[in-house]
């Protein structure tokens, strides 16, 4: 069996509820809760499958020509990195309770469902619009409780303001601290679909679901769009 | 291996994550685990809390169900071991700018659920303690009129929330 993540815990974790989860728990889960319908995990992937909840970009927008910094201090040139590859493109801030860990967590999930298939493996790009909390170090650990092959990037905020402006988002907002020092961050909702050809052909919501991750991103990885 | 026997392990997850947090939507009597406090007043359904990524914050999700006769709000919530926890809106403005908001308060009118969901209303606790798939934690809930109510949150890996099915 293959499997993504290194971590032995989690995976002893996952096993474990494997093991005595599904054995002795389901048939009763099953029969307490009516879960039955639509609980398949059966996971079909279907080329004429709706494109619906994702945006199409027509026409495409060119990927943003950035060079962010990635979490061990080196220069990622966005263009370069993600030439001719499936990348999947998010800004977000790690002091994000709801939205941020949501995605991430349905994307990692969907990863490892989709196992060494295609569209098993996109460049999977998180930057911190929170430069002042998103620092390198606390971005890759924030990320590796997800899937340690996520790459979190920074950058001078001017640079993440340019790619941004290039994408047509919104600017990110970074509210008043309170009297703890906490404070909001708004930051764009889309994620974005970085297309082997190298265009951007599509976005998702920040809320898409496994499911559709699952069944979007073997079409996206082959070039598919629409 | 087959895609089915990939998912097994999320599955037993989730649905241990379920009996966990009380499974009811549908009106039955789901074991009610989650259920508890409130008496024909408020329950709180599917109480859970994904592992946060960070040890500064997590969010909490669940189903409040107003039983009585009374129009009520929450007004508040703790967590034990926690730091404060605050009532937060995810909302995207239309410019498709996503932002939290904090709500002083939400309405738990007579005979209605209200849904505490991903990217929408949440709890958000702050300085959290240490938790693990399969933890809980104790929060307790405070409304205008009804009394405190008692639950235990169960702690599920992020993402596994996303195939629950939503029903009821």
């Amino acid at each position: 069996m293959v499997d993504r993540h290194p971590d032995p815990s989690r995976r002893r974790f996952l096993a474990a509820t494997a093991a005595t989860g599904a054995a002795l728990v389901l048939p009763g889960a099953l029969a307490a809760c009516n879960i039955q319908k639509g609980a398949s995990p059966e996971q079909k992937v279907d080329p004429d499958a709706s494109w619906d909840g994702s945006v199409l970009i027509d026409p495409p927008y060119d990927k943003p020509d950035a060079t962010f910094i990635d979490t061990d201090g080196n220069p990622y040139p966005l263009r370069e990195k993600t030439a001719g590859r499936l990348g999947i493109l998010f800004f977000g801030y790690t002091h994000c309770p709801d939205i941020c860990p949501t995605y991430l967590g349905s994307l990692a999930s969907a990863l490892e469902n989709l196992k060494s298939g295609p569209g098993s493996a996109p460049i999977v790009l998180f930057v911190g619009v929170d430069v002042a909390r998103d620092t390198p170090e606390y971005m890759k650990r924030y990320l590796s409780k997800f899937d340690p092959s996520f790459i979190g990037l920074t950058a001078e905020e001017p640079v993440i303001a340019q790619a941004i402006t290039d994408l047509k988002l919104p600017q990110p907002v970074i509210g008043e601290p309170d009297g703890n020092g906490d404070y909001e961050v708004g930051h764009p909702a889309h994620i974005v679909i970085l297309s082997p050809d190298d265009l951007v052909h599509r976005m998702y919501p920040s809320n898409t679901r496994q499911q559709q991750w699952v069944q979007d991103l073997p079409r996206l990885d082959s070039g598919l769009y629409a | 291996m087959t895609p089915t026997r990939r998912l097994a392990p999320l599955f037993a997850l989730l649905v241990a994550a379920l009996l966990a947090a009380g499974c009811s939507s549908d009106g039955s009597d789901g074991g009610g685990g989650g259920r508890a406090g409130g008496g024909d007043g408020i329950t709180a359904e599917r109480v859970t809390v994904p592992v946060p990524a960070t040890e500064d914050q997590a969010a909490l999700y669940f189903r409040l169900r107003n039983d009585g006769d009374t129009d009520d709000e929450l007004v508040g919530a703790t967590a034990e071991g926690a730091g404060s926890v605050s009532i937060h809106r995810s909302e995207v403005t239309e410019d498709g700018l996503a932002r939290m908001v904090e709500q002083d308060s939400v309405a738990v009118p007579a005979g209605g659920t209200v849904d505490f969901e991903t990217g929408g209303l949440h709890l958000m606790i702050l300085d959290p303690p240490p938790l693990a798939a399969g933890d809980t934690v104790t929060v307790t809930l405070r409304f205008r009129h009804a009394p405190d109510l008692r639950v235990d949150a169960a702690v599920v890996e992020p993402g596994a929330d996303d195939e629950e099915h939503q029903h009821g």
